[in-house]
């Protein structure tokens, strides 16, 4: 578990950094390319074995067709329980409960190592 | 016993998943949060950990704004030093 989060770190840490490198180049760079080359760069540190990380790289590649996948699929009895965790976990409007819960519990230890890493960088190049 | 447990798969949809694989999971949760952690799991009911679960990572998605904000403005004002550094950390 350890050696998986410090993998996952660093292969964040890479493609923020790579990204954040390329947003430099442009012109303009905002805060909200930041936030989502954040959000990307850890989907893709994390790759295709989580169904969180699918969902974030799956909004990137098709917005309008994953709409109409959240449309069909949202008549779940849970749905209106859970309804805030669903939303707020990429993807997690489609899962079953027991999914939800086991994807919840690894899209939180991206997320802490995400903020984590871009704590450092930001400590790093405010020296 | 043993069929009831091959009945409750953890991929597909539509079957049953037992209470105490949700309990598992809600006690795995538990202890990923900052404020329940040290807690006694017998103490602290599952609503109450999905309702933190919803706050603390609310907290995680404004922090990652935050942080964004402050490192896009750190860009904006960035001289080539900066971005010499942002290199030479790709470099190794």
């Amino acid at each position: 578990m350890t050696t998986r989060s410090s993998i996952i770190r660093t292969r964040f840490a890479y493609r923020f950094l790579h990204s954040l490198g390329k947003l430099n180049q442009q012109a303009k760079t905002n805060s909200r390319r930041v936030k989502h080359a954040a959000y990307t760069s850890m989907a893709s540190a994390v790759g295709s074995k989580r169904a969180w990380s699918r969902a974030v790289l799956s909004k990137i590649r098709n917005r309008s067709l994953n709409r109409n996948l959240l449309k069909k699929k949202r008549r779940s009895s849970e749905e209106s329980r859970f309804g805030e965790l669903r939303k707020l976990v990429p993807g997690g409007e489609v899962m079953n409960f027991y999914n939800l819960l086991d994807e919840t519990a690894d899209y939180i230890n991206c997320l802490t190592s995400q903020v984590q890493v871009m704590k450092n960088i930001l400590n790093l190049l405010s020296t | 016993m043993s069929s009831r447990r091959s009945r409750s798969s953890r991929h597909s949809g539509g079957s049953r998943i037992s209470e105490d694989q949700i309990n598992d999971l809600v006690n795995k949760l538990q202890q990923l949060l900052p404020e329940l952690r040290n807690r006694s799991s017998d103490k602290v009911s599952a609503s109450r950990v999905l309702q933190d679960t919803c706050n603390y990572i609310k907290s995680l998605h404004r922090e990652v704004d935050d942080l964004s904000d402050r490192l896009s403005e750190l860009l904006e004002s960035s001289d080539t030093t900066q971005a010499a550094l942002i290199r030479s950390l790709l470099m190794q």
